[in-house]
């Protein structure tokens, strides 16, 4: 599903005249259901490799093959456009530093990918309810995404990433199938993770095998 | 994948004050349903860039909308009698409400104006119009009859947005709309346009100083500086991993 080759990352300082280096020669492949473990001491790159993976950061050499029903894209050369639509329709990315959304309550965070896939508007929060993470937590999935503790907020977002494939009566755009996260490192967590991976079949791609790392 | 039509396209465009340039060779296109920020220092040209884009100012080079009727016209060369028509697909909302609106006038007035310019006369539709606008843009309904001389200012840019609206343009230009206002205000506000780009689909270019307004809303950014377009890209990208110089100064420049 993703072929990582040699993909680096590094950034150039102006003010400072020097280059820093994030990562450089990483190379991995990934199968649909599979989870991936990023392992390395502080400082090591693994943000940034996530980062580079979302397009936030520019890659500054390598290739990331991602697979689409369009055919085979390269997250590394792809234009701005294209970024926008894949992640909006098959990537998605957890942090562990919240606080990207303030004003919107969890249940909201969740609707909000199937809104923009044209869902109405009573649906998609009726669906988000039963998506794994805080949605389904009628008691807080009415507060404030950046008010619940650490462990809901990150399952708050997971819940925005596993939104189980549209019916036949729906649009029939493909819900997304990619997942990173960044540091879940809270207990709850990784039994989210499972159950959003297991239920709906989608395909969460996180944890698993070890890559080695800086 | 397929190639995507822009609604709005600038190419190479220049614009100099007498022997000084204020824009040179900018390029950039607008695409559906998207806020394109455009970020730069004062004096970087940021909004003689909208005044070309809206028609008000002169320049050298293309710009065109994807309209039909409008395809292949460069809208640079249009004659002052043809501009009205193309500046139909466009809205300018401004950091200064008075700029664009009559303060003496109720804000139900103000918005229903466009629509009265247009021919439209039955008082009823010019009402249910400027209502559904102004409802639109989470102004107080109850406040409709008040002048926005004696309204708040993060309501007077509701105003400004309602009106925007009823002309159903193509895209929305806005210059520094949430400068001045207080946090709460702006992030309101923000809260908005990023519902009405979502439900409408509507397409917004966005100019701001202010890095933390460009961020919450737009999708991709350009940074204007001296007048060119030194970076662009997605708006996370950018902010977050800048390569320009001046952008990693840009970015940098917080308080």
């Amino acid at each position: 599903m993703l072929q990582v080759v040699n993909l680096e990352k590094r950034f150039f300082l102006h003010r400072l005249g020097r280059e820093v280096l994030a990562f450089q020669q990483v190379s991995f492949s990934l199968q649909a259901g599979e989870f991936l473990l990023l392992e390395g001491p502080n400082g090591s790159g693994k943000s940034s490799l996530l980062r580079t993976l979302y397009r936030s950061y520019w890659p500054t050499a390598g290739q990331a093959l991602l697979q689409t029903p369009l055919g085979t894209v390269d997250l590394a050369r792809l234009g701005d456009r294209e970024v926008l639509a894949i992640r909006r329709e098959r990537i998605g990315y957890v942090s562990q530093f919240l606080d990207p959304r303030p004003r919107t309550t969890a249940l909201e965070l969740v609707a909000e990918p199937l809104l923009w896939q044209g869902v109405a508007e009573n649906q998609a929060r009726h669906r988000s309810r039963a998506a794994p993470g805080a949605g389904s937590e009628a008691r807080v999935a009415g507060d404030f995404s950046n008010q619940l503790l650490g462990g809901r907020e990150t399952e708050s977002q997971l819940g925005s990433l596993s939104h189980p494939p549209l019916s036949a009566a729906a649009s029939g755009r493909a819900h997304r199938q990619l997942g990173y996260c960044s540091q879940v490192g809270l207990a709850r967590t990784p039994t989210s993770l499972e159950a959003a991976g297991n239920s709906y079949h989608w395909r969460f791609s996180l944890l698993r095998r070890c890559v080695g790392f800086g | 994948m397929a190639e995507e039509t822009p609604l709005l396209e600038l190419v190479k465009v220049c614009k100099a004050y007498g022997d000084r340039w204020a824009l040179k060779n900018v390029s950039l296109k607008l695409y559906p349903q998207e806020v394109l920020g455009v970020v730069g220092a004062s004096g970087s040209g940021k909004t003689t860039l909208l005044k070309i884009l809206y028609l008000q100012e002169t320049a050298q080079g293309e710009y065109r909308l994807n309209v039909p009727g409008w395809e292949g016209r460069n809208l640079l060369l249009l004659s002052r009698y043809e501009q009205p028509a193309a500046r139909h697909y466009l809205a300018m909302v401004y950091q200064d409400a008075a700029q664009a609106l009559r303060m003496g006038f109720a804000a139900l007035t103000n918005v229903a104006e466009p629509l009265v310019l247009r021919g439209e006369r039955r008082f009823g539709v010019l009402e249910a119009e400027a209502q559904e606008a102004l409802e639109r843009a989470d102004f107080p309904l109850e406040r409709a009859g008040d002048p926005p001389a004696s309204l708040s200012g993060g309501e007077r840019q509701r105003v400004q947005i309602a009106k925007a609206l009823v002309q159903k343009p193509l895209a929305v230009l806005l210059d520094e709309p949430t400068t001045g206002l207080d946090l709460l205000v702006q992030a309101t506000f923000l809260d908005t346009l990023r519902r009405l780009k979502r439900q409408l689909g509507m397409s917004l270019i966005l100019v701001s100083h202010d890095l933390s307004v460009v961020r919450a809303v737009a999708d991709r950014i350009v940074v204007l500086y001296q007048g060119e377009v030194v970076e662009e890209g997605l708006a996370d990208q950018v902010l977050e991993d800048p390569r320009h110089p001046f952008t990693q100064d840009l970015v940098a420049a917080r308080l």
